[in-house]
């Protein structure tokens, strides 16, 4: 059994904040669990208690890493904390309370046969690869007014890695994206940088007012997709392979 | 013609691609598509104006129809798709819907067509966007989408026309085929892409060509939609281009500044092949471009160092591709070329097409199990093994045995073969021995070098780092101990690498010998292992 179990934000400030707390009030490492989120029914503990995300605290903690462990090592833990797994806060707490504990801290990442760092490494991996995913999956459509607009459900929270690389891709363009499951828009407006809106919900509506142009480019993108397949090649078990179910609701060729 | 009962139950005459100049009065038209109303209208012809004003009446359906639909060359509409079949009551006259050839018509097409070519890479470049266009790159590559064949869709692949000079016996575009044929003009294809693109259904552009008139002028062609696209359009997106066989020099290389990436097709891996298939190219002419943009390479690599702004020629490298199973070629064959392609002339992928029997020619073989899709994907792995793995052609094929075996992977073949390297000591031998064992790749072996710094490995780790065990574990030792007691012996090993569901040789949870049976491994498993080794991952990474 646990003697504590820190609940927090489901954020990089909220994990992190919880990882400082846990040095400031000089835990027991080994018995103490960091939860992203509400604490599930399974978990019990003699104590638990929640953290307030405090930017002082983030900030320290990001520095510690930073000079620690590198930048490579920064990189993974903020994509790891954007997987949906239960365990991501916990495995990076315990990633970092082992890389301190290590006298070459630079070596940290190498050190594969640690199941905390190797759960990092899965999570980030995951999340890595759903992002690429999107790049590519991702469909946008121009409403009336020359917005774009796009809904995504990922499985993890990743909708800030793909606006980056949307305003990098379309740095003249409005465009926003939707993550339907945690109901979080990316706004990008023309020339500026994105901003993040959380708990707003879409107007399911807004998808009946698309612009003139719009049904002739999905109907011409439609007809390119027929066309590019060889009918003597045809295998549907690899296009799934390469294309999971899960993604084909939100993409127009699909429909 | 053909005539159709209209509404009215009058008779009406179809007419089909007919000029539009004889129309002189105006009338009412009825426009069937497989004995479906499609549409109706009103003509009349204005006198002052000398012009037609349509007063159409369209039915709920056609409604949906006429927002896919263009105005032809007068105020007509015509559905998208199809020309020129109308009826018109009471009167006989001339009449054509569409003198232009509606856009998503022209794409089928021209998709149709281009589809052949197996490239469709957006990999090899890293830019970013510099804020004042559109469009940037990342090196890994993106895939869009995924046709129904398993092919990954990454670029808009288009042909600029499929009007060809050449009579080649393997090609859908032949001079002498009857098919439909299209061209784009450069404005076109570039609103596509951008549109396309803007919508993130696509990566980039591929733009290849059948040739019109000559070499020279489409390159031309090509060339002047890549810069309108690149300078107009400000489009900072993957472009790549063919490069025409026989198109002038200068063409070529300014094309290759403006595009990411350029390939010339090999089309056949020999001379012969080739005079027999393709009478009007030959092996001088497709290489010669081939050096032409290798030097181009080489020569703007050393610039850059120098001129640190200076246009970078082809960045993303060339590629090209060959056709598998049209000719006599055997494996070794193909594979020494392929080498030597990638040693000699620089290329970054060299891509292989199974024959896909399009044309009826007496000259082409026929293929009764379709494609030779098992072929190409061995010649894919061996390609991956000269890259990634260290390995030479040499090593996995000779004159003897030219063929790859059908049951068994470049890699496990080899390894059975070489029985006297093995095991192999996960936590002491080096990177290069390490990425010859069978299931284990070159992530997997980066991962391995690295661990093994900070602690002797088991082969619990090495299941966590992704070695694919099954395959591993006849040939390796974990602090000088196999996984299982099993023999290395060349009979042992393949069979269980070929055994139906390539299960462990124990069971996990006690250690049981597995029946062995004279019947299982061969029938059924081959069938099976065939079967399994046809999904492929994605090639164009």
């Amino acid at each position: 059994m646990y003697e504590w179990i820190i609940y927090c934000e489901d954020s990089l400030e909220g994990v992190f904040t919880a990882i400082y707390e846990t040095y400031e009030f000089k835990y027991n490492h080994e018995r103490t669990y960091i939860q992203a989120g509400e604490i599930s029914n399974y978990k019990l503990a003699e104590h638990t208690r929640y953290s307030e995300a405090d930017p002082e605290k983030t900030r320290k903690v990001a520095g510690t890493v930073l000079r620690e462990f590198g930048m490579d090592c920064y990189k993974l833990i903020c994509r790891a904390l954007a997987s949906y797994e239960e365990f991501k806060a916990d495995s990076v707490y315990h990633m970092i309370v082992h890389g301190l504990s290590m006298k070459k801290r630079r070596n940290l990442l190498n050190d594969l046969s640690n199941s905390y760092i190797l759960n990092v490494f899965k999570m980030k991996i995951e999340v890595c690869n759903e992002i690429h995913h999107l790049y590519g999956f991702l469909r946008f459509t121009e409403i009336e007014n020359g917005l774009l607009l796009a809904k995504i459900g990922p499985k993890n929270n990743i909708i800030t890695f793909l606006a980056a690389h949307f305003e990098d891709r379309f740095p003249l363009e409005n465009f926003a994206i939707y993550d339907e499951t945690r109901e979080l828009f990316a706004v990008h407006p023309a020339g500026k940088q994105f901003i993040i809106v959380i708990g707003e919900k879409i107007d399911e509506n807004v998808f009946n007012h698309i612009s003139r142009e719009e049904e002739l480019y999905q109907e011409l993108f439609k007809t390119f997709w027929k066309c590019i397949a060889i009918q003597g090649r045809k295998n549907q078990k690899l296009q799934t392979q390469m294309l999971p179910l899960r993604f084909r609701d939100y993409m127009m060729e699909f429909r | 013609m053909t005539e159709i009962d209209n509404k009215s139950g009058e008779r009406g005459t179809v007419h089909q691609k007919v000029r539009v100049k004889n129309l002189t009065f105006g009338g009412q038209f009825f426009c069937f598509l497989k004995k479906e109303l499609v549409f109706f209208m009103t003509l009349c012809y204005n006198e002052n104006s000398r012009t037609f004003v349509q007063r159409g009446c369209m039915s709920d359906k056609l409604k949906k129809i006429k927002r896919n639909m263009q105005p032809a060359g007068f105020s007509a509409y015509c559905p998208v798709g199809f020309t020129g079949i109308v009826i018109c009551m009471g009167m006989t006259m001339n009449y054509c819907v569409s003198d232009t050839m509606p856009m998503a018509e022209k794409l089928g097409i021209l998709a149709d067509a281009a589809k052949y070519d197996v490239a469709c890479t957006s990999s090899g470049v890293e830019k970013n966007g510099d804020g004042t266009g559109i469009g940037n790159a990342i090196s890994a590559g993106i895939c869009h989408s995924f046709s129904s064949d398993g092919r990954c869709i990454s670029l808009l692949k288009i042909l600029l026309t499929n009007e060809c000079i050449f009579d080649c016996k393997y090609c859908i575009n032949r001079r002498s085929n009857d098919v439909a044929r299209a061209s784009f003009t450069p404005k076109e294809i570039c609103d596509l892409t951008i549109q396309f693109y803007r919508r993130n259904y696509i990566e980039g552009l591929f733009l290849s060509s059948g040739i019109l008139r000559s070499p020279d002028y489409t390159m031309e062609l090509i060339y002047q939609t890549v810069f309108l696209l690149r300078t107009e359009y400000n489009f900072q997106g993957y472009i790549h281009v063919k490069a025409i066989p026989g198109a002038d020099k200068k063409l070529i290389y300014q094309a290759g500044l403006l595009a990411d990436r350029m390939s010339v097709n090999l089309e056949l891996p020999t001379a012969e092949g080739l005079r027999e298939l393709a009478p009007n190219k030959t092996r001088d002419k497709i290489l010669k471009p081939m050096k032409l943009i290798r030097n181009g390479i080489i020569e703007s690599k050393n610039e850059i160092t120098i001129y640190k702004k200076s246009r970078q020629f082809v960045p993303a490298g060339q590629s090209t591709q060959m056709i598998v199973g049209a000719t006599r070629e055997n494996d070794y064959q193909i594979m020494t070329i392929a080498e030597a392609l990638y040693n000699q002339y620089n290329l970054k992928r060299v891509f292989y097409s199974a024959f896909v029997r399009v044309n009826d020619d007496t000259s082409l073989p026929v293929l009764k199990e379709g494609p030779p899709l098992l072929r190409e994907h061995r010649l894919y792995q061996a390609d991956f093994l000269l890259r990634y793995y260290g390995f030479r052609t040499s090593e996995l094929l000779s004159e003897e045995r030219p063929n790859f075996n059908v049951l068994l992977d470049p890699k496990c073949n080899w390894a059975l073969g070489h029985l006297e390297l093995f095991p192999m000591e996960i936590n002491r031998a080096d990177y290069s021995q390490l990425l010859r064992i069978p299931g284990i790749g070159v992530k997997s072996a980066q991962r391995i070098v690295k661990a093994r710094r900070s602690g002797n490995l088991g082969f619990d780790d090495l299941k966590k780092m992704g070695v694919v065990l099954k395959r591993a574990l006849y040939f390796i030792t974990c602090n000088g101990k196999m996984m299982y007691n099993t023999k290395i012996e060349e009979n042992y090993i393949s069979r269980n690498l070929l055994s139906p569901k390539e299960l462990y040789p124990f069971s996990k949870d006690s250690v049981t010998y597995r029946q062995l049976n004279l019947f299982d491994d061969m029938s059924d498993g081959g069938n099976e292992f065939y079967m399994k080794s046809r999904e492929r991952s994605c090639m164009n990474g």
